[in-house]
Protein backbone atom coordinates (compact mmCIF):
# COMPACT_ATOMS: atom_id res chain seq x y z
CA UNK A 1 0.00 0.00 0.00
CA UNK A 2 1.16 3.50 -0.54
CA UNK A 3 -0.07 6.99 -0.41
CA UNK A 4 -0.66 8.00 -3.98
CA UNK A 5 2.32 9.68 -5.54
CA UNK A 6 4.83 8.39 -3.01
CA UNK A 7 5.92 5.61 -5.35
CA UNK A 8 6.17 3.19 -2.45
CA UNK A 9 4.16 0.10 -3.02
CA UNK A 10 4.19 -3.18 -1.27
CA UNK A 11 3.62 -6.29 -3.30
CA UNK A 12 0.22 -7.87 -2.77
CA UNK A 13 -0.86 -11.45 -2.66
CA UNK A 14 -3.56 -12.27 -5.11
CA UNK A 15 -6.48 -13.76 -3.33
CA UNK A 16 -6.95 -16.64 -5.71
CA UNK A 17 -9.75 -17.86 -3.55
CA UNK A 18 -11.96 -14.86 -4.18
CA UNK A 19 -10.97 -14.37 -7.79
CA UNK A 20 -11.58 -18.03 -8.58
CA UNK A 21 -14.85 -18.04 -6.66
CA UNK A 22 -16.08 -14.99 -8.53
CA UNK A 23 -15.16 -16.43 -11.91
CA UNK A 24 -16.66 -19.80 -11.01
CA UNK A 25 -19.92 -18.13 -10.00
CA UNK A 26 -20.13 -16.26 -13.28
CA UNK A 27 -19.37 -19.36 -15.31
CA UNK A 28 -21.84 -21.47 -13.35
CA UNK A 29 -24.66 -18.98 -13.74
CA UNK A 30 -23.80 -18.17 -17.32
CA UNK A 31 -23.80 -21.87 -18.16
CA UNK A 32 -27.01 -22.59 -16.31
CA UNK A 33 -28.60 -19.39 -17.51
CA UNK A 34 -27.73 -19.73 -21.14
CA UNK A 35 -31.19 -21.14 -21.66
CA UNK A 36 -32.49 -17.87 -20.32
CA UNK A 37 -30.52 -15.68 -22.68
CA UNK A 38 -31.01 -18.12 -25.49
CA UNK A 39 -34.71 -17.52 -25.12
CA UNK A 40 -33.96 -13.82 -25.52
CA UNK A 41 -32.02 -14.60 -28.66
CA UNK A 42 -34.83 -16.80 -29.92
CA UNK A 43 -37.30 -14.05 -29.19
CA UNK A 44 -35.29 -11.73 -31.39
CA UNK A 45 -35.14 -14.32 -34.15
CA UNK A 46 -38.86 -14.78 -33.85
CA UNK A 47 -39.32 -11.05 -34.23
CA UNK A 48 -37.27 -11.12 -37.37
CA UNK A 49 -39.04 -14.22 -38.68
CA UNK A 50 -42.40 -12.62 -38.07
CA UNK A 51 -41.43 -9.92 -40.50
CA UNK A 52 -42.63 -11.00 -43.86
CA UNK A 53 -40.16 -11.56 -46.63
CA UNK A 54 -40.19 -8.73 -49.12
CA UNK A 55 -43.20 -9.37 -51.31
CA UNK A 56 -43.40 -6.40 -53.56
CA UNK A 57 -45.80 -6.35 -56.45
CA UNK A 58 -44.02 -7.56 -59.55
CA UNK A 59 -45.32 -4.75 -61.69
CA UNK A 60 -44.02 -2.15 -59.33
CA UNK A 61 -40.76 -3.84 -58.62
CA UNK A 62 -39.30 -3.49 -62.08
CA UNK A 63 -36.63 -6.06 -62.64
CA UNK A 64 -33.55 -6.15 -60.52
CA UNK A 65 -35.24 -5.48 -57.22
CA UNK A 66 -37.78 -8.19 -57.68
CA UNK A 67 -37.61 -10.98 -55.20
CA UNK A 68 -40.61 -13.12 -55.55
CA UNK A 69 -40.84 -16.53 -54.15
CA UNK A 70 -42.94 -18.68 -56.29
CA UNK A 71 -45.14 -21.43 -55.28
CA UNK A 72 -44.96 -24.31 -57.72
CA UNK A 73 -48.06 -24.66 -59.75
CA UNK A 74 -49.16 -27.86 -61.37
CA UNK A 75 -52.13 -27.75 -63.54
CA UNK A 76 -53.77 -30.11 -65.89
CA UNK A 77 -54.56 -27.37 -68.32
CA UNK A 78 -52.86 -27.71 -71.69
CA UNK A 79 -51.18 -24.35 -71.51
CA UNK A 80 -50.56 -22.29 -68.48
CA UNK A 81 -48.75 -19.11 -69.13
CA UNK A 82 -46.39 -17.52 -66.74
CA UNK A 83 -48.01 -17.28 -63.42
CA UNK A 84 -46.55 -15.56 -60.45
CA UNK A 85 -47.94 -16.49 -57.14
CA UNK A 86 -47.48 -14.25 -54.20
CA UNK A 87 -46.03 -16.08 -51.24
CA UNK A 88 -47.89 -16.54 -48.06
CA UNK A 89 -45.91 -15.59 -45.00
CA UNK A 90 -46.43 -18.83 -43.22
CA UNK A 91 -45.17 -20.81 -46.15
CA UNK A 92 -42.24 -18.64 -46.97
CA UNK A 93 -39.70 -20.63 -45.01
CA UNK A 94 -40.54 -24.07 -46.22
CA UNK A 95 -41.15 -23.48 -49.84
CA UNK A 96 -39.42 -25.89 -52.16
CA UNK A 97 -37.38 -24.48 -54.96
CA UNK A 98 -39.62 -23.12 -57.61
CA UNK A 99 -38.88 -25.70 -60.21
CA UNK A 100 -41.79 -27.17 -61.97
CA UNK A 101 -41.49 -30.08 -64.26
CA UNK A 102 -43.76 -30.09 -67.21
CA UNK A 103 -46.28 -32.74 -66.70
CA UNK A 104 -47.54 -34.66 -69.67
CA UNK A 105 -51.18 -34.17 -70.10
CA UNK A 106 -53.61 -35.45 -72.55
CA UNK A 107 -53.50 -33.41 -75.67
CA UNK A 108 -56.55 -31.34 -76.09
CA UNK A 109 -58.66 -31.70 -79.11
CA UNK A 110 -57.68 -28.27 -80.32
CA UNK A 111 -54.14 -27.77 -79.22
CA UNK A 112 -52.53 -24.66 -80.39
CA UNK A 113 -49.24 -24.72 -82.22
CA UNK A 114 -47.66 -22.17 -79.95
CA UNK A 115 -48.24 -24.16 -76.86
CA UNK A 116 -44.85 -25.86 -76.58
CA UNK A 117 -42.98 -22.61 -76.86
CA UNK A 118 -45.02 -20.71 -74.36
CA UNK A 119 -42.74 -18.50 -72.35
CA UNK A 120 -43.05 -15.54 -70.10
CA UNK A 121 -43.44 -12.38 -72.05
CA UNK A 122 -40.13 -10.58 -72.62
CA UNK A 123 -41.35 -7.62 -70.70
CA UNK A 124 -41.88 -9.64 -67.58
CA UNK A 125 -39.28 -8.99 -64.90
CA UNK A 126 -36.69 -11.69 -64.38
CA UNK A 127 -38.43 -13.45 -61.64
CA UNK A 128 -38.69 -17.07 -60.90
CA UNK A 129 -41.70 -18.25 -62.74
CA UNK A 130 -43.76 -21.33 -62.53
CA UNK A 131 -44.68 -22.52 -65.92
CA UNK A 132 -46.53 -25.58 -66.83
CA UNK A 133 -46.35 -26.41 -70.45
CA UNK A 134 -47.85 -29.13 -72.43
CA UNK A 135 -45.60 -31.58 -74.24
CA UNK A 136 -45.43 -31.38 -78.01
CA UNK A 137 -48.84 -32.33 -79.18
CA UNK A 138 -49.33 -34.76 -81.97
CA UNK A 139 -49.30 -33.05 -85.33
CA UNK A 140 -52.60 -31.60 -86.07
CA UNK A 141 -53.85 -29.22 -88.59
CA UNK A 142 -53.06 -25.75 -87.55
CA UNK A 143 -56.06 -23.93 -86.36
CA UNK A 144 -56.59 -20.28 -85.80
CA UNK A 145 -53.89 -18.26 -84.06
CA UNK A 146 -54.02 -18.49 -80.34
CA UNK A 147 -56.60 -16.31 -78.76
CA UNK A 148 -55.10 -13.66 -76.55
CA UNK A 149 -55.52 -14.44 -72.89
CA UNK A 150 -58.50 -12.65 -71.51
CA UNK A 151 -57.53 -9.47 -69.73
CA UNK A 152 -57.66 -9.97 -65.99
CA UNK A 153 -60.48 -8.15 -64.33
CA UNK A 154 -59.34 -4.96 -62.62
CA UNK A 155 -58.41 -5.91 -59.08
CA UNK A 156 -60.65 -4.61 -56.39
CA UNK A 157 -58.91 -2.10 -54.16
CA UNK A 158 -57.10 -3.90 -51.34
CA UNK A 159 -57.75 -1.13 -48.91
CA UNK A 160 -60.74 1.09 -48.33
CA UNK A 161 -60.08 4.81 -48.32
CA UNK A 162 -59.79 6.34 -44.92
CA UNK A 163 -57.41 6.85 -42.02
CA UNK A 164 -56.49 3.83 -39.97
CA UNK A 165 -54.33 3.28 -36.93
CA UNK A 166 -52.66 0.24 -35.44
CA UNK A 167 -50.44 -0.57 -32.50
CA UNK A 168 -47.10 -2.31 -32.70
CA UNK A 169 -45.32 -3.50 -29.61
CA UNK A 170 -41.71 -4.09 -28.71
CA UNK A 171 -39.81 -4.65 -25.53
CA UNK A 172 -38.81 -1.01 -25.61
CA UNK A 173 -42.38 0.23 -25.82
CA UNK A 174 -45.23 0.64 -28.26
CA UNK A 175 -45.77 2.64 -31.41
CA UNK A 176 -49.12 3.61 -32.89
CA UNK A 177 -48.88 3.88 -36.65
CA UNK A 178 -51.39 5.82 -38.75
CA UNK A 179 -51.98 5.02 -42.39
CA UNK A 180 -54.00 7.14 -44.82
CA UNK A 181 -55.57 5.31 -47.76
CA UNK A 182 -56.64 7.31 -50.82
CA UNK A 183 -57.88 5.81 -54.09
CA UNK A 184 -57.15 2.39 -52.67
CA UNK A 185 -53.49 3.19 -52.16
CA UNK A 186 -51.34 4.14 -49.21
CA UNK A 187 -51.15 7.89 -49.38
CA UNK A 188 -49.07 8.36 -46.26
CA UNK A 189 -47.96 6.67 -43.08
CA UNK A 190 -47.01 8.40 -39.86
CA UNK A 191 -46.34 7.67 -36.23
CA UNK A 192 -49.41 8.75 -34.26
CA UNK A 193 -48.00 7.92 -30.83
CA UNK A 194 -44.49 7.04 -29.81
CA UNK A 195 -44.37 5.28 -26.45
CA UNK A 196 -40.97 3.68 -26.85
CA UNK A 197 -38.20 4.21 -24.40
CA UNK A 198 -36.21 5.99 -27.09
CA UNK A 199 -37.23 8.77 -29.40
CA UNK A 200 -38.95 7.60 -32.57
CA UNK A 201 -36.71 9.98 -34.52
CA UNK A 202 -34.35 7.06 -35.01
CA UNK A 203 -36.76 5.44 -37.46
CA UNK A 204 -37.79 8.64 -39.26
CA UNK A 205 -36.21 7.61 -42.51
CA UNK A 206 -38.14 4.37 -42.89
CA UNK A 207 -41.58 5.92 -42.41
CA UNK A 208 -41.97 7.25 -45.99
CA UNK A 209 -41.04 3.82 -47.32
CA UNK A 210 -44.51 2.56 -46.47
CA UNK A 211 -46.18 4.85 -49.04
CA UNK A 212 -43.34 4.51 -51.49
CA UNK A 213 -43.45 0.73 -51.42
CA UNK A 214 -47.20 0.45 -50.80
CA UNK A 215 -46.31 -2.05 -48.15
CA UNK A 216 -45.39 -2.27 -44.48
CA UNK A 217 -42.08 -3.78 -45.60
CA UNK A 218 -39.69 -1.07 -44.59
CA UNK A 219 -36.01 -1.37 -44.01
CA UNK A 220 -34.80 -2.06 -40.49
CA UNK A 221 -32.80 0.70 -38.83
CA UNK A 222 -29.60 -0.75 -37.44
CA UNK A 223 -29.54 -0.29 -33.72
CA UNK A 224 -33.28 0.37 -33.66
CA UNK A 225 -34.60 -3.05 -34.61
CA UNK A 226 -37.20 -3.01 -31.90
CA UNK A 227 -38.62 0.37 -32.89
CA UNK A 228 -38.53 -0.59 -36.57
CA UNK A 229 -40.47 -3.75 -35.80
CA UNK A 230 -42.98 -1.95 -33.57
CA UNK A 231 -43.67 0.48 -36.41
CA UNK A 232 -43.97 -2.39 -38.88
CA UNK A 233 -46.50 -4.23 -36.74
CA UNK A 234 -48.45 -1.00 -36.24
CA UNK A 235 -48.67 -0.48 -40.01
CA UNK A 236 -49.66 -4.12 -40.50
CA UNK A 237 -52.51 -3.73 -38.04
CA UNK A 238 -53.68 -0.48 -39.62
CA UNK A 239 -53.62 -1.99 -43.10
CA UNK A 240 -55.49 -5.01 -41.75
CA UNK A 241 -58.32 -2.71 -40.72
CA UNK A 242 -58.31 -1.02 -44.12
CA UNK A 243 -58.44 -4.40 -45.79
CA UNK A 244 -61.28 -5.60 -43.60
CA UNK A 245 -63.27 -2.48 -44.46
CA UNK A 246 -62.71 -3.08 -48.16
CA UNK A 247 -64.52 -6.40 -48.04
CA UNK B 1 -17.88 1.71 -36.07
CA UNK B 2 -19.04 1.53 -32.47
CA UNK B 3 -22.27 -0.12 -31.44
CA UNK B 4 -23.69 1.48 -28.31
CA UNK B 5 -26.91 1.07 -26.40
CA UNK B 6 -28.10 2.50 -23.08
CA UNK B 7 -30.89 1.21 -20.89
CA UNK B 8 -32.06 1.87 -17.34
CA UNK B 9 -31.53 -1.03 -14.96
CA UNK B 10 -30.90 -1.56 -11.26
CA UNK B 11 -31.44 2.05 -10.32
CA UNK B 12 -28.85 3.34 -12.73
CA UNK B 13 -28.14 3.74 -16.42
CA UNK B 14 -26.37 0.87 -18.12
CA UNK B 15 -24.39 1.55 -21.28
CA UNK B 16 -22.84 -1.15 -23.42
CA UNK B 17 -20.34 -0.35 -26.13
CA UNK B 18 -18.91 -2.81 -28.61
CA UNK B 19 -16.01 -1.32 -30.53
CA UNK B 20 -16.59 -3.12 -33.82
CA UNK B 21 -20.15 -3.31 -34.96
CA UNK B 22 -20.96 -6.34 -37.02
CA UNK B 23 -22.70 -9.65 -37.30
CA UNK B 24 -24.36 -10.74 -34.09
CA UNK B 25 -23.47 -7.66 -32.04
CA UNK B 26 -27.00 -6.41 -31.57
CA UNK B 27 -28.22 -9.85 -30.52
CA UNK B 28 -25.36 -10.30 -28.04
CA UNK B 29 -26.03 -6.88 -26.53
CA UNK B 30 -29.70 -7.84 -26.22
CA UNK B 31 -28.68 -10.93 -24.28
CA UNK B 32 -26.28 -8.87 -22.17
CA UNK B 33 -29.07 -6.51 -21.13
CA UNK B 34 -31.24 -9.51 -20.36
CA UNK B 35 -28.76 -10.48 -17.66
CA UNK B 36 -29.28 -7.15 -15.94
CA UNK B 37 -33.01 -7.78 -15.94
CA UNK B 38 -32.55 -11.32 -14.68
CA UNK B 39 -30.21 -10.31 -11.85
CA UNK B 40 -32.41 -7.38 -10.88
CA UNK B 41 -35.55 -9.52 -10.77
CA UNK B 42 -33.96 -12.19 -8.63
CA UNK B 43 -31.68 -10.22 -6.34
CA UNK B 44 -33.55 -7.05 -5.47
CA UNK B 45 -34.85 -6.66 -1.93
CA UNK B 46 -37.24 -3.94 -3.05
CA UNK B 47 -39.81 -6.17 -4.68
CA UNK B 48 -41.90 -8.37 -2.41
CA UNK B 49 -42.06 -11.02 -5.13
CA UNK B 50 -38.34 -11.18 -5.83
CA UNK B 51 -36.65 -14.50 -5.21
CA UNK B 52 -34.36 -12.87 -2.63
CA UNK B 53 -37.26 -11.56 -0.56
CA UNK B 54 -39.10 -14.87 -0.80
CA UNK B 55 -35.98 -16.66 0.37
CA UNK B 56 -35.80 -14.32 3.37
CA UNK B 57 -39.18 -15.62 4.54
CA UNK B 58 -38.06 -19.26 4.59
CA UNK B 59 -36.47 -19.55 8.00
CA UNK B 60 -35.11 -22.77 9.49
CA UNK B 61 -35.21 -25.01 6.47
CA UNK B 62 -32.95 -25.63 3.54
CA UNK B 63 -34.28 -24.31 0.25
CA UNK B 64 -32.77 -24.56 -3.21
CA UNK B 65 -32.78 -21.18 -4.91
CA UNK B 66 -32.05 -20.57 -8.58
CA UNK B 67 -28.41 -21.01 -9.66
CA UNK B 68 -28.10 -17.24 -9.99
CA UNK B 69 -29.27 -16.47 -6.46
CA UNK B 70 -27.34 -19.37 -4.98
CA UNK B 71 -24.06 -18.33 -6.59
CA UNK B 72 -24.54 -14.68 -5.66
CA UNK B 73 -25.29 -15.57 -2.04
CA UNK B 74 -22.45 -18.04 -1.80
CA UNK B 75 -20.00 -15.47 -3.13
CA UNK B 76 -21.36 -12.76 -0.85
CA UNK B 77 -20.83 -15.01 2.17
CA UNK B 78 -17.29 -15.78 1.04
CA UNK B 79 -16.46 -12.07 0.79
CA UNK B 80 -18.10 -11.52 4.18
CA UNK B 81 -15.91 -14.24 5.67
CA UNK B 82 -12.75 -12.84 4.07
CA UNK B 83 -13.33 -9.32 5.40
CA UNK B 84 -14.59 -10.37 8.82
CA UNK B 85 -18.12 -9.22 8.21
CA UNK B 86 -17.36 -5.66 7.07
CA UNK B 87 -19.32 -6.62 4.02
CA UNK B 88 -22.41 -8.54 5.08
CA UNK B 89 -25.35 -9.61 2.90
CA UNK B 90 -27.65 -9.54 5.94
CA UNK B 91 -27.52 -5.79 6.49
CA UNK B 92 -30.90 -5.22 4.93
CA UNK B 93 -32.73 -4.39 8.16
CA UNK B 94 -30.25 -1.71 9.11
CA UNK B 95 -30.31 -0.29 5.61
CA UNK B 96 -34.07 0.02 5.97
CA UNK B 97 -33.75 1.75 9.34
CA UNK B 98 -31.44 4.29 7.72
CA UNK B 99 -34.03 5.06 5.10
CA UNK B 100 -32.89 2.87 2.23
CA UNK B 101 -36.29 1.33 1.91
CA UNK B 102 -37.67 2.56 -1.35
CA UNK B 103 -37.92 0.75 -4.62
CA UNK B 104 -36.25 3.25 -6.94
CA UNK B 105 -38.59 2.60 -9.86
CA UNK B 106 -41.89 3.00 -8.02
CA UNK B 107 -40.96 4.92 -4.88
CA UNK B 108 -42.86 2.29 -2.92
CA UNK B 109 -41.64 1.75 0.66
CA UNK B 110 -40.67 -1.83 1.33
CA UNK B 111 -40.32 -2.96 4.93
CA UNK B 112 -39.40 -6.33 6.25
CA UNK B 113 -40.21 -7.62 9.68
CA UNK B 114 -36.88 -8.62 11.13
CA UNK B 115 -35.76 -7.82 14.65
CA UNK B 116 -33.32 -4.91 14.85
CA UNK B 117 -32.31 -5.34 18.51
CA UNK B 118 -30.23 -8.44 18.08
CA UNK B 119 -28.98 -8.03 14.54
CA UNK B 120 -28.38 -11.13 12.48
CA UNK B 121 -25.16 -11.62 10.57
CA UNK B 122 -23.88 -13.52 7.57
CA UNK B 123 -23.14 -16.42 9.91
CA UNK B 124 -26.89 -17.00 10.18
CA UNK B 125 -26.96 -17.93 6.52
CA UNK B 126 -25.74 -21.45 5.77
CA UNK B 127 -25.11 -22.66 2.24
CA UNK B 128 -24.61 -26.28 1.26
CA UNK B 129 -22.42 -26.26 -1.87
CA UNK B 130 -23.15 -29.91 -2.63
CA UNK B 131 -26.90 -29.80 -2.35
CA UNK B 132 -26.88 -26.17 -3.49
CA UNK B 133 -29.28 -25.18 -0.75
CA UNK B 134 -29.50 -22.17 1.56
CA UNK B 135 -30.79 -22.18 5.11
CA UNK B 136 -31.51 -19.12 7.21
CA UNK B 137 -31.09 -19.84 10.90
CA UNK B 138 -33.21 -16.86 11.95
CA UNK B 139 -35.35 -14.18 10.38
CA UNK B 140 -33.20 -11.67 8.55
CA UNK B 141 -33.18 -9.37 5.56
CA UNK B 142 -30.86 -10.29 2.73
CA UNK B 143 -29.25 -7.53 0.68
CA UNK B 144 -27.10 -8.31 -2.33
CA UNK B 145 -26.95 -4.70 -3.46
CA UNK B 146 -23.18 -4.57 -2.99
CA UNK B 147 -22.45 -7.34 -5.47
CA UNK B 148 -25.55 -7.83 -7.63
CA UNK B 149 -24.71 -5.05 -10.05
CA UNK B 150 -21.18 -6.37 -10.39
CA UNK B 151 -22.56 -9.84 -11.01
CA UNK B 152 -24.81 -8.50 -13.76
CA UNK B 153 -21.84 -6.68 -15.31
CA UNK B 154 -19.85 -9.94 -15.30
CA UNK B 155 -22.65 -11.95 -16.87
CA UNK B 156 -23.29 -9.29 -19.49
CA UNK B 157 -19.56 -9.17 -20.24
CA UNK B 158 -19.55 -12.90 -20.73
CA UNK B 159 -22.00 -12.47 -23.60
CA UNK B 160 -19.69 -9.96 -25.24
CA UNK B 161 -16.34 -11.75 -24.84
CA UNK B 162 -16.54 -12.92 -28.45
CA UNK B 163 -16.13 -9.32 -29.65
CA UNK B 164 -13.01 -8.78 -27.49
CA UNK B 165 -13.16 -4.96 -27.36
CA UNK B 166 -16.17 -3.74 -25.41
CA UNK B 167 -17.28 -1.81 -22.35
CA UNK B 168 -20.11 -2.46 -19.92
CA UNK B 169 -20.79 0.57 -17.75
CA UNK B 170 -23.41 0.24 -15.02
CA UNK B 171 -23.15 3.54 -13.20
CA UNK B 172 -19.74 3.16 -11.60
CA UNK B 173 -19.41 -0.59 -12.04
CA UNK B 174 -17.53 -1.29 -15.22
CA UNK B 175 -15.97 -4.10 -17.16
CA UNK B 176 -13.57 -3.11 -19.89
CA UNK B 177 -12.82 -5.77 -22.47
CA UNK B 178 -9.76 -5.44 -24.72
CA UNK B 179 -9.00 -1.98 -26.05
CA UNK B 180 -10.93 1.22 -26.65
CA UNK B 181 -11.80 2.55 -30.14
CA UNK B 182 -8.36 4.15 -30.37
CA UNK B 183 -6.68 0.81 -29.80
CA UNK B 184 -5.49 1.78 -26.32
CA UNK B 185 -6.35 0.43 -22.89
CA UNK B 186 -9.63 1.95 -21.72
CA UNK B 187 -9.33 5.17 -19.70
CA UNK B 188 -11.52 5.18 -16.60
CA UNK B 189 -12.05 8.43 -14.75
CA UNK B 190 -12.33 8.15 -10.99
CA UNK B 191 -14.89 10.68 -9.89
CA UNK B 192 -13.90 13.43 -7.51
CA UNK B 193 -15.76 12.68 -4.29
CA UNK B 194 -16.49 16.26 -3.42
CA UNK B 195 -16.58 18.27 -6.64
CA UNK B 196 -19.54 17.52 -8.87
CA UNK B 197 -18.51 16.57 -12.37
CA UNK B 198 -14.77 16.63 -11.69
CA UNK B 199 -12.37 13.72 -12.22
CA UNK B 200 -10.02 12.93 -9.35
CA UNK B 201 -7.78 10.54 -11.25
CA UNK B 202 -7.71 8.56 -14.47
CA UNK B 203 -6.57 4.98 -14.73
CA UNK B 204 -6.02 2.69 -17.70
CA UNK B 205 -7.34 -0.86 -17.71
CA UNK B 206 -7.90 -3.73 -20.11
CA UNK B 207 -9.82 -6.96 -19.55
CA UNK B 208 -10.62 -5.91 -16.00
CA UNK B 209 -13.49 -4.65 -13.92
CA UNK B 210 -13.42 -1.32 -12.10
CA UNK B 211 -15.92 -0.69 -9.35
CA UNK B 212 -16.18 2.32 -7.10
CA UNK B 213 -17.97 2.51 -3.79
CA UNK B 214 -18.46 6.04 -2.57
CA UNK B 215 -20.56 8.13 -0.27
CA UNK B 216 -21.45 10.70 -2.93
CA UNK B 217 -24.22 9.00 -4.90
CA UNK B 218 -26.27 8.32 -1.78
CA UNK B 219 -24.44 9.77 1.22
CA UNK B 220 -24.19 7.18 3.97
CA UNK B 221 -25.27 4.28 1.79
CA UNK B 222 -22.32 2.17 2.87
CA UNK B 223 -23.18 0.88 6.32
CA UNK B 224 -20.80 -0.84 8.71
CA UNK B 225 -22.84 -3.87 9.77
CA UNK B 226 -20.94 -4.16 13.04
CA UNK B 227 -21.31 -0.52 13.98
CA UNK B 228 -24.30 1.05 12.31
CA UNK B 229 -23.62 4.49 13.77
CA UNK B 230 -20.12 4.77 12.37
CA UNK B 231 -19.22 6.77 9.33
CA UNK B 232 -15.90 6.01 7.79
CA UNK B 233 -13.63 8.87 6.87
CA UNK B 234 -13.21 7.27 3.47
CA UNK B 235 -15.04 9.06 0.66
CA UNK B 236 -14.57 6.50 -2.04
CA UNK B 237 -12.80 3.26 -2.87
CA UNK B 238 -12.14 2.10 -6.42
CA UNK B 239 -11.03 -1.47 -7.03
CA UNK B 240 -9.65 -3.04 -10.20
CA UNK B 241 -10.21 -6.80 -10.29
CA UNK B 242 -10.64 -9.63 -12.78
CA UNK B 243 -14.40 -9.59 -12.29
CA UNK B 244 -16.87 -6.92 -11.28
CA UNK B 245 -18.62 -8.91 -8.57
CA UNK B 246 -15.33 -9.17 -6.69
CA UNK B 247 -14.40 -5.54 -7.31
CA UNK B 248 -17.86 -4.49 -6.13
CA UNK B 249 -17.71 -6.54 -2.93
CA UNK B 250 -14.15 -5.52 -2.06
CA UNK B 251 -14.82 -1.83 -2.68
CA UNK B 252 -17.87 -1.95 -0.42
CA UNK B 253 -16.01 -3.86 2.29
CA UNK B 254 -13.01 -1.50 2.23
CA UNK B 255 -15.30 1.50 2.31
CA UNK B 256 -16.84 0.16 5.52
CA UNK B 257 -13.51 -0.87 7.03
CA UNK B 258 -11.93 2.52 6.57
CA UNK B 259 -8.30 3.38 5.99
CA UNK B 260 -6.77 1.51 8.92
CA UNK B 261 -8.33 -1.86 8.19
CA UNK B 262 -9.52 -1.48 4.64
CA UNK B 263 -6.22 -0.63 3.02
CA UNK B 264 -4.36 -3.65 4.49
CA UNK B 265 -7.32 -5.79 3.48
CA UNK B 266 -7.13 -4.60 -0.12
CA UNK B 267 -3.38 -5.08 -0.02
CA UNK B 268 -3.84 -8.64 1.12
CA UNK B 269 -6.28 -9.49 -1.63
CA UNK B 270 -3.74 -8.28 -4.18
CA UNK B 271 -6.07 -6.05 -6.19
CA UNK B 272 -5.20 -2.62 -7.57
CA UNK B 273 -7.18 -0.01 -5.71
CA UNK B 274 -7.49 3.67 -4.94
CA UNK B 275 -8.90 4.98 -1.67
CA UNK B 276 -9.82 8.66 -1.35
CA UNK B 277 -10.25 10.17 2.11
CA UNK B 278 -12.29 13.06 3.39
CA UNK B 279 -9.23 15.34 3.33
CA UNK B 280 -8.78 14.35 -0.35
CA UNK B 281 -5.56 12.47 0.28
CA UNK B 282 -5.48 9.18 -1.55
CA UNK B 283 -3.96 5.78 -0.95
CA UNK B 284 -3.50 2.95 -3.34
CA UNK B 285 -2.59 -0.72 -3.50
CA UNK B 286 -1.22 -2.82 -6.31
CA UNK B 287 -0.03 -1.16 -9.46
CA UNK B 288 -2.57 1.20 -10.94
CA UNK B 289 -1.76 2.33 -14.44
CA UNK B 290 -2.48 5.97 -15.04
CA UNK B 291 -3.07 8.08 -18.09
CA UNK B 292 -5.79 10.33 -19.36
Amino acid sequence: MAQSGSGKRASGKISNNLVAAGSAAVIAVYGAGYVKTKSAADRMEQHVAERRPPARPVAAAGGAETEVQVQPVRREAPVELARVVEPKPAEAKSLPSPVVEPKPVAAPAKAVETAPTAEPTPTAPPVAVAVTVAPPPPPVVAAAPPPPPPPPPPPAPKWKDGTYTGWGTSRHGDIQAQVVIEDGKIKAATIAQCLTRYSCDVIDKIIPQVAKRQSPETDVVSGATQSSDAFYFGVVEALGKAKADAK
Amino acid sequence: MIFQRTEPFMGTVVTIQVVRDGEGVEEAVERAFDWFQEVEERCTRFRPDSELVKLGSQVGRAVAPSPLLFEALQFALLVAEECGGAFDPTVGRRMESLGFDREYATGQVVRTGTDGKNPPSYRDVVVDPKKRTVRLNRPLTLDLGAIAKGFAVDLASRELMQFRDFCVDAGGDLYLGGLNPKGEPWAVGIRHPRIEGAIFDTIRVSNSAVCTSGDYERPGHVVDPQNPESKSAVCSVSVVAPNAMLADGLATAAMVMGLEKGLPFLEQTGVDSLMILEDLTSWETGNLRRGA
